[in-house]
């Protein structure tokens, strides 16, 4: 007995070893799987429990820098089935199907898909209330509406480019809604109806809400009456010219806002899908980048100016029609050449030869620091996806050939917001800002502002004196030069026209060119700078004073007017050509009787509406230019009533 | 009285009795969505489960106080009862998701093979102490007893239960080991019992599919036990270190299967993190730890041998259980002692460690003899 007690005893010891070693090991595991595991496994116990239906927060409404909307929500719900609920998956597949109008193999893929929740997309997702309330009287068991709502844009086309457009899951696919996603789109709620793994509702357990989040509003610095006036004039152009395409862009020169940007062909963000997915992916302010031609000369001067390069009033140059560079004859536009000139009129005429001995007088490397200054080369850091860089000559391979072609914009590849915020810093006193579209973003709720985002203002590249030369010298070329399309009476538009060669494959085609011009007003102090581009228009001249100056010219008249900018009365006189028609001051006219007016001889054609005696109002307003034989509109009433 | 109360182990039964009403709770805690979904009732499990805590505790109290040393008369009794409700199972037992394993006793089921792991214990724990003179022998010693329990193993394998049958054969190993077996003879054996346990798990069909899940869950996911394993790793991993709180398990939502049975230490891990598993693990060392005193302490080859018998089974049981949960082992089925949900297993493990108890207590009652004795008499020569 006493022996086996002692073999127990050491095999018991044996034992307890080896349990204590498995209990080991097993304590490292549960630690492990309880401790260590919890990082990767956590999604997919996510994935496993939600049995929540969700409730889509609604999207921030996207307004213009005056409050108007322009991008919000309706309402829009959509169907959802929990196949597990769905007790006779035919007869609910049937119903859906007729009042859905899908088949009746869809519907029934939907009913008894092994998944938790489906989403009837997309007949079921985002459908009318009406319909909404068809599937809600069918009274299946196990289909449910959801709250959801879908993206609104009340103005349509207009500014389609910046704003993008949500998708059908409300996410921000281009645009601004696709910059600003994480705002905008808040965060989704649901409703936990409380289901266990077999997807039946539990009982006795309350169903749990958590509201969505809304997203917040964001007020844009665009001012919808100053993209109404670009939209506007973009369709005339469209309709006049048939273009391959068309931009404009209105910007704050003070600030580097954004007013306006549009861009042709454009799309209605509801209905992205019906066009070409590159008309919505290209933002062509932003995006397309080409020769800018003639408006990049306005660099070149600037940088003569500031250097002391140059005297516009004294210095004289004389152009042949060409100038040789290199033993390359480089050609001015103009057949048989500008003759003998000023500098300034070098730069009314936009002489070619004149700005290759502008662009020698500086050098490569000062021509090619202030370009860089003048931010060309690399992005404007705009609030918008797919910004484009431009391209520079490699300095290291610019011979003076190079040099040549690049002061009158040839062989430099920039933006159309590139040349924008360069000419704002020419024009503005020098500064160069970063553009920007989103002002301020706001609660959804209380409106209370949450953000403001400030100007950034980059650096100051010219002097005031400078800049206030070169707003004078331009404002020449619209009184006096090749920019005359643009002049308006008391808004003392500057500008400058460009005509760019398309290159294709190496090759400049031919009649082919992209027109542009580049205009700003008040010349003392301006207030907007407007850039437009117009792709190849056909039956017309293909010159940028032809026809993109007079567009620039109307948007910047029409939105000054909005924008409450007086006109001015110290404007340099518009030379007048032979075309140009003698302009008369319109007389005031109100209080006149009938008899009266007829009695007057005006040189106008007059048009009279409404019933009366005494001419209560008239257009155009007194005082203003209008064009002898033009016609104008008199308003007629009683006396008693004008005098209320 | 005080006198009476110092011959129990209070904390083996305070253990005991802690892990009982833990489980309870526990029990509340995993299956009253279950409940509500089986029976419309929260409650429907905890009241089955109360109702074995009354009988268990009343059978318990009784063969606390039934002297151990009395088994040994009725061992051919228990062996035949044993074999014969196995024999029983396999004719007329109710059929659970493709096993044989319960008899309906009115609206009580009971589960044979639970009981004969007591049965076993007590066999072999009986006949290798009266055989210590020729333990040293195979033939005459160590293997006559043997074919016995390799009667009652294939017997359980015919339900099929291959969980229960490897822990008889485990625990029965455990005993043949200690009661002193040659080395030769035991490697033998293990060499033997390892090849059939292996052939049986690798010839049936879902129990290759449960090795494999076991291997790779997330590869099987959608086969039901890797999907058991996932739902238990994201339990666990759900709880942390600090738990989600009682009663807070999303797990058991029906998500992860058997949470108030084989899974309830998922369950308990999720809701109590690590506080709940600490409870659990102190508790079994407590109970191990009192019953290899109590063994130690005994001065009979048979009680001895018993009550090492009754605590392996008990730690096997657990090993099984916990690394089953935590995805160590393949899953067998094999519950939790006490704490998991089910009559049969809750009624042997009290069974189990009443027997180890009184064993205990006659320790117990030896010291407390022993120390007055030698303090009312110092002549006594011990």
């Amino acid at each position: 007995m006493r022996v086996s007690f002692v073999t127990v005893r050491k095999r018991l010891f044996f034992v307890l070893i080896a349990g204590a070693v498995a209990i080991f090991i097993l304590l490292l595991r549960l630690g492990y799987v309880q401790f260590s595991m919890g990082e990767w496994l956590s999604d997919l116990a996510e994935d496993s429990w939600s049995r929540d239906v969700p409730f889509e927060a609604e999207r921030g409404e996207i307004l213009d820098r005056n409050g108007d909307v322009l991008a919000t929500n309706v309402s829009a719900p959509s169907v959802l089935a929990v196949p597990r609920q769905i007790e006779d998956p035919e007869d609910a597949a049937s119903k859906l199907a007729e009042v859905l109008g899908v088949s009746f193999d869809k519907a029934h893929d939907w009913v008894t898909e092994n998944e938790r929740i489906v989403r009837l997309t997309p007949e079921g997702r985002k459908i009318s209330k009406e319909k909404a309330t068809e599937v809600r009287d069918l009274d299946i068991e196990g289909i449910y509406i959801a709250e959801d709502n879908k993206r609104h844009y009340p103005k349509g086309k207009f500014l389609s480019h910046v704003l993008g457009f949500a998708g059908i899951d409300n996410q921000g696919l281009t645009g601004i809604e696709q910059y600003y996603d994480e705002r905008l789109k808040g965060e989704p709620g649901r409703v936990s109806f409380f289901s266990d793994a077999k997807g039946q509702r539990m009982e006795g357990m309350a169903d749990q809400y958590e509201r969505p989040q809304q997203g917040e509003n964001l007020r844009l610095t665009i001012d919808a009456r100053v993209q109404t006036i670009i939209e506007r004039e973009l369709d005339i152009a469209e309709a006049t010219y048939n273009p391959d395409g068309a931009l404009a862009i209105a910007v704050d020169p003070d600030s580097g806002e954004i007013l306006g940007m549009s861009s042709r062909p454009d799309f209605h963000p509801e209905d992205y899908r019906e066009v070409p997915p590159e008309i919505y992916n290209q933002n062509k302010p932003v995006w397309s980048q080409y020769e800018p031609g003639s408006t990049f000369k306005i660099i070149t001067l600037a940088a003569a100016l500031e250097e002391g390069k140059v005297n516009l009033e004294d210095d004289h140059f004389h152009d042949p029609g060409y100038i040789e560079v290199n033993g390359t004859k480089l050609r001015c536009w103009k057949k048989g050449g500008h003759g003998e000139q000023t500098f300034l009129e070098v730069v009314q005429n936009s002489c070619n030869p004149g700005f290759v001995v502008l662009g020698e007088r500086l050098g490569k490397d000062t021509l090619f620091d202030y370009i860089e200054k003048f931010g060309f080369g690399r992005k404007t850091g705009i609030d918008l996806q797919g910004e484009g860089t431009g391209i520079l000559f490699n300095r290291d391979n610019v011979g003076p050939l190079e040099l040549a072609t690049t002061a009158f914009g040839q062989g430099v590849s920039v933006t159309p917001l590139q040349q924008v915020m360069a000419v704002s810093a020419a024009v503005n006193g020098g500064y160069l800002y970063e553009p920007y579209l989103a002002k301020e973003w706001l609660d959804p709720v209380t409106g209370q502002v949450l953000e403001s985002q400030p100007s950034n203002q980059k650096q100051q590249i010219i002097s005031e004196e400078t800049s206030e030369k070169v707003r004078d010298a331009l404002e020449h070329v619209v009184a006096k030069g090749t920019g005359k399309g643009a002049f308006r009476d008391g808004y003392r538009i500057g500008g400058k026209t460009g005509t760019a060669q398309k290159a294709v494959g190496g090759k400049y085609l031919e009649n082919n060119h992209i027109v542009s011009f580049i205009g700003f007003a008040p010349a003392d102090d301006p207030e907007i700078v407007v850039y437009t581009a117009i792709d190849n228009p056909k039956d017309t001249l293909q010159f940028g004073g032809i026809v993109a100056a007079p567009i620039v010219g109307n948007i910047i008249e029409d939105s000054l007017a909005v924008m409450g900018v007086e006109r001015r009365d110290n404007q340099i006189e518009k030379e007048l050509t032979w075309d140009d028609e003698a302009l008369v001051d319109m007389p005031d006219m109100v209080g006149l009787t009938l008899k009266e007016l007829h009695d007057a001889y005006y040189p106008l054609n007059i048009e009279t509406q409404g019933e009366g005696s005494v001419i209560i109002s008239q257009a155009p307003e007194p005082g203003e230019k209008i064009k002898e034989g033009a016609t104008i509109r008199l308003y007629l009433g009683d006396k008693t009533e004008a005098s209320d | 009285m005080s006198r009476i109360l110092q011959r129990y182990d209070w904390v083996l039964l305070g253990a005991v009795f802690a892990l009982m009403m833990f489980g309870l709770v526990m029990i509340y805690s995993a299956s009253f969505p279950l409940g509500i979904d089986m029976a419309e009732d929260p409650f429907y499990f905890v009241k089955r489960q109360l109702i074995w805590i009354t009988i268990g505790l009343f059978v318990f109290f009784i063969l606390l106080h039934f002297p151990y040393r009395l088994y040994q008369k009725f061992i051919p009794l228990i062996v035949t009862v044993s074999i014969l409700s196995l024999i029983l199972v396999v004719l007329i037992g109710t059929n659970v998701n493709g096993s044989q394993r319960w008899i309906s006793i009115g609206p009580l089921s009971v589960q044979p093979s639970e009981f004969v792991k007591i049965a076993v214990i007590l066999y072999l724990a009986y006949v290798y102490s009266k055989k210590q003179k020729y333990i040293n022998q195979f033939i005459k010693g160590v293997l006559p007893p043997l074919i016995i329990v390799v009667f009652m193993f294939t017997l359980i394998m015919l339900q099929p239960d291959l969980g229960t049958a490897t822990t008889i054969l485990l625990v029965g190993g455990t005993v043949v080991f200690l009661s002193g077996a040659r080395w030769r003879h035991l490697v033998t054996l293990g060499a033997l019992a390892t090849l059939a346990v292996s052939w049986l798990a690798f010839t049936a069909p879902y129990r290759m599919q449960r090795l494999v899940a076991f291997r790779d869950p997330f590869e099987y996911e959608m086969q039901g036990s890797g999907h058991q394993l996932i739902q238990s790793y994201i339990a666990m991993a759900h709880g942390g270190v600090t738990g989600t709180g009682l009663g807070q398990s999303v797990q058991k939502m029906h998500f992860l299967p058997e949470p108030h049975t084989d899974f309830i230490f998922a369950v308990i891990a999720e809701e109590l993190g690590i506080f709940g598993m600490l409870f659990i693990l102190v508790c079994y060392f407590l109970i191990a730890y009192r019953g290899v005193v109590a063994g130690l302490k005994c001065k009979q080859l048979f009680g001895r041998l018993l009550a090492f018998g009754i605590v392996f089974f008990l730690l096997f049981q657990t090993i099984f259980n916990l690394a089953a949960v935590s995805g160590l082992m393949p899953i067998t089925g094999i519950t939790l002692p006490l704490v998991s949900y089910g009559g049969s297993s809750l009624l042997v493990s009290l069974i189990a460690l009443a027997i180890l108890g009184n064993i205990a207590k006659e320790a117990k009652q030896q010291d407390i003899k022993h120390h007055s004795s030698v303090g009312a008499d110092k002549t006594f020569q011990a």
